[in-house]
This record gives C-alpha cells, sequence and structure tokens, in this order.
C-alpha cells in the first residue's frame, strides 16, 4: 500500500479509515488475524513481567528488547492509557512442526526455528508502526512477544557457538551480543520492539474476552500433534 | 560501498566549535518583569540566524506526556543512552513539568528539516545547525535580561561529531569511533557545551500537542521513515521551545 508522504499532516484522533487501512495492512503482510484494539480492553498485569523472570527465560537481562531493560507494568500504564484510544492486534501463527522446544527435543534445531518467528513478528509490527507513522499518527508504538532475535542471537548457530564458549571453551572469535546491552548501538534498532510482557502488557486475557483463541499451554511434557498452532502476538498502539 | 567508505575518511572528534563573534555590549539589567517588545527582539535575532518563524507562549501550554521519552526507547532510537542528552541520562517527564511550572513566558522557534528523501548528511547538518542556532538564541535572550532561559532541541547530540557519516560509516565497519566524553570519562566536561540542549522528547515535552495548541500544526514534521517500513527518524518535530521567563 503506498501512501502519500507529507511534510505535515499529523493526526491527533484515529480516523476509522486509517485503522481499517492498518488492519489491511496487517493482513497483507501476512497476519492471519488483525483485530482493532480500544485502550480500555488492554489489561494491565504486574504479574506478566515477572513470568520472564520466574522462571527466567533465556533472554532475561541478556537482551534489550527484555526486563529488565524494559519498561514496568506502571510506566507503561501512566504513559499509554492517556495517550492512546486505539491499537492494531496482529496474529501470526507458526505451524505445528515449528512449535519451538517440543518438537523434537533437539534444543538448537528448536531456538532456530523460534528465533525465525520472533524475528518475523518484530518485522510485521514494524512494518505496521511505520504505516501508522506514515499515515500521520506520531505516537504509534510497536510491542511484540519472545525476545528479539534480529541481529542473530538465539539462532542455532548463536547456541551452538554459546554452548561452545560457555562449556567448552572451545569457541573462538566475537560472539554477537545486544548492543545496548553493552552501552552500544542496537544494530536492529529499526525493527526491534520490545515484548509486551514485560511491560505488564497481558494480551492472553485480550484473547481469552475477545474469545479468539482457546487457552494453551505448552510445556516440554506436551506432545507436538497437541498443540495445534502457535500463535505469535503484535500489539501497534495508534493514538 | 568500500569506496564510498573510503570517500568518508576516518571519524574526527571536533574538539571545540568556534565560538561566536565577540559583540562588545553594555551589561543588562536582570530582568524581573516580562517586556514583549524583547521577545521580538530574541525572535529577530533567531530569524537572522536561521529560525524560519517564532511565536511567544504562555509556558503552561508546553505539553508534556510521559510517553515521550518512552517513543525514545520504543523503537530504540540510535541516540538512546549515547549522550547526556538522551535518555536514559535526562531528567524524567514530572522534573520537567516542574521546571515549565516555574516559568511563565516560552518562545516557539520554527526550524523545518529536511524533506524525507533528503541524504542524511543533510540530516545531520541540520541537527547541529538546529542546536547551534537555538544554543546562540537562548543566550541571545540572557543577554537581553532573561538569565533562567533554557532552550530544548531535537535528536540526539551530535556536536561533537557523533552519528556524523564518517562516524556511522565506521561504526558499521566495526571500527574505533570517538563516543559522548562525558558517558566514557575521557574528559571531565563536554567539549560542546555552548551548544548541546537536551531533546524535547527526551524529556517529555510533546511538542506535537503544543505546537498543535499553539495554532503551528501545518509547521510540523513527522518522523517519516527513512526507507518504508524501517522507522528510523529521531525526534525533529520542526518547531523547538525555548523557556524564557
Amino acid at each position: 500500500m503506498d501512501v502519500e508522504r507529507k511534510g505535515a499532516g499529523v493526526k491527533f484522533e484515529v480516523l476509522q479509515e486509517d485503522l481499517d487501512a492498518l488492519l489491511d495492512y496487517s493482513k497483507e503482510l501476512g497476519a492471519r488475524e488483525a483485530i482493532p484494539i480500544n485502550k480500555k480492553d488492554i489489561f494491565y498485569r504486574e504479574w506478566v513481567r515477572h513470568k520472564c523472570g520466574f522462571p527466567n527465560c533465556g533472554a532475561y537481562a541478556v537482551c534489550f528488547q527484555c526486563p529488565p531493560s524494559t519498561p514496568r507494568k506502571e510506566e507503561t500504564e501512566a504513559a499509554v492509557v492517556p495517550s492512546y484510544e486505539w491499537g492494531v492486534l496482529a496474529v501470526i501463527y507458526s505451524s505445528p512442526e515449528e512449535v519451538g522446544m517440543q518438537s523434537d527435543g533437539d534444543m538448537v534445531r528448536a531456538y532456530d526455528r523460534e528465533s525465525r518467528w520472533s524475528a518475523r513478528i518484530n518485522n510485521l509490527v514494524s512494518k505496521i508502526e511505520s504505516m501508522a507513522l506514515e499515515l500521520g499518527y506520531y505516537k504509534a508504538m510497536g510491542f511484540t512477544c519472545g525476545p528479539c532475535t534480529l541481529c542473530g542471537m538465539w539462532t542455532g548457530k548463536w547456541i551452538t557457538d554459546e554452548l561452545a564458549r560457555v562449556f567448552s571453551d572451545s569457541f573462538e572469535g566475537e560472539q554477537v551480543t545486544c548492543g545496548p546491552m553493552r552501552g552500544g548501538m542496537c544494530t536492529v534498532h529499526r525493527r526491534a520492539r520490545p515484548s509486551g510482557e514485560p511491560c505488564g502488557i497481558d494480551i492472553i486475557e485480550f484473547i481469552r474476552e475477545a474469545g479468539l483463541a482457546t487457552d494453551m499451554l505448552i510445556m516440554p511434557e506436551i506432545a507436538p500433534d497437541c498443540v495445534p498452532e502457535c500463535p505469535y502476538y503484535g500489539l501497534v498502539l495508534v493514538g | 560501498m568500500s569506496e564510498e567508505k573510503k570517500e568518508l575518511g576516518e571519524p574526527q572528534r571536533i574538539m571545540r566549535s568556534p565560538a561566536p563573534e565577540r559583540v562588545d555590549r553594555p551589561a543588562v539589567r536582570i530582568k524581573d518583569s516580562v517586556d514583549e517588545a524583547d521577545f521580538k527582539a530574541i525572535i529577530d535575532f533567531a530569524k537572522e540566524k536561521g529560525v524560519a518563524e517564532g511565536i511567544a507562549i504562555k509556558a503552561r501550554d508546553i505539553v508534556t506526556n510521559s510517553l515521550m521519552p518512552m517513543k525514545c526507547r520504543i523503537p530504540t532510537c540510535w541516540g538512546y543512552n549515547s549522550s547526556y542528552f538522551c535518555p536514559p541520562r535526562t531528567i524524567s517527564t514530572s522534573d520537567m513539568q516542574a521546571i515549565i511550572d516555574d516559568f511563565e513566558w516560552a518562545l516557539l522557534l520554527h526550524i523545518p528539516p529536511p524533506e524525507p528523501s533528503a541524504p542524511y548528511s543533510d540530516f545531520y547538518g541540520h541537527m547541529n545547525t538546529m542546536k547551534e542556532i537555538i544554543g546562540r538564541t537562548e543566550v541571545e535572550a540572557q543577554y537581553t535580561g532573561y538569565v533562567n532561559s533554557m532552550g530544548f532541541t531535537g535528536g540526539p547530540c551530535t556536536i561533537c561529531g557523533m552519528f556524523s557519516p564518517e562516524w556511522v560509516a565506521a561504526k558499521k565497519a566495526k571500527k574505533d569511533a570517538p563516543l559522548c566524553t562525558l558517558i566514557t570519562g575521557e574528559f571531565s566536561t563536554c567539549l560542546q557545551y555552548y551548544h548541546c540542549r537536551p531533546s524535547v522528547q527526551a524529556v517529555g515535552i510533546d511538542m506535537y500537542a503544543t505546537a498543535k495548541g499553539a495554532g503551528w500544526e501545518d509547521r510540523l514534521a513527522l518522523p517519516l521513515p527513512v526507507k518504508k517500513g524501517r522507522t528510523d527518524w529521531p525526534c525533529l518535530p520542526g518547531v523547538y521551545p525555548i523557556l524564557v521567563m
């Protein structure tokens, strides 16, 4: 979709036609579901952030788009609630073979698959957010799910190298690390967006309220064929 | 691409910008009340330096929103954490609101950024020029008698050579490039303290809502994506405030 770029044209209220355009654009980009979400339907919960820490996810304190670097629930709530009216929730689904850790017990392969899906949701959200900016919504802000994997962290190669570096001391060279965590620049700053959970946004509760998906627990003990597909949620707030 | 990098040369740290021309003028008494004729004189001074337009507004009409510094973080701007004028080292939105509450008047200056299709070097040049204009106009307001004047700019601090095309090329090639001396501790002072002012967005000022309130909606520039689908623009709204009195 081409939108005429204008130097000015800042919008302060969401137009229905723009919201529809964003929903259409999300589907064009590959989202199976794209739903408008009103700010009163967004739930903020403290516990969702702590799910990143207990048990601690591999990306905790390693990735700048994950806690503890992300804004906290109270910061998100204080900033977001008065500033936005609408958002776009875009959902992509991974196939049963690509549900990660459960697929075949091969951790490196599972991480490699997961990292590709995380990169996809980051790409999708950044594109929808950019479109919202082009339409005039200067406050547009996107949230994804899971860690950012765009710089090459969490890929199969990265995991292999990391295992070699930590356990067998056989890795030589420079391992990819998150730039902002070292005080440097993010090499993928155009596309990386933080995960919504550490910011306190409880997407699952919205999904449940909206009747969009059944509750699903993905645990190592669950057989792969019991998991039909795995959704990845992206939320773009539009002003 | 490699040829381009060769042409760009090595990144240099700009040790000190040339000082403004010395102007001998009589000492001015510190003012304790507002004279609107002074505002006109300050705006005229700013126009000489390159500002397109300027108006005086009530300081209370400056809108703050804690979302603004979050916009520096999500998506992470390339200037985030690069100097003392970008988050997380800038003052908080609530502190900024307290500062605004202490002022009665502010000037809004319209300094339009280059067209979105312009090359990066134009934007780099614009960021430096704009900071110099704001810095000098703020100092002019101080010379006029408004000693507490405080100016705010847009985008990350770039005056010492950070984020220059050469600097970016060196970083991409994983070579050493000079960083903010305040952060590295290399020097105990900022080398460009004449011109450095915090970014409006970093301190929580919503310039879009402020300019709208002042009737300057059509002068605003959007943070347009450089490439389609890739947001890559720092906060250059085109309108910047100087708190005066």
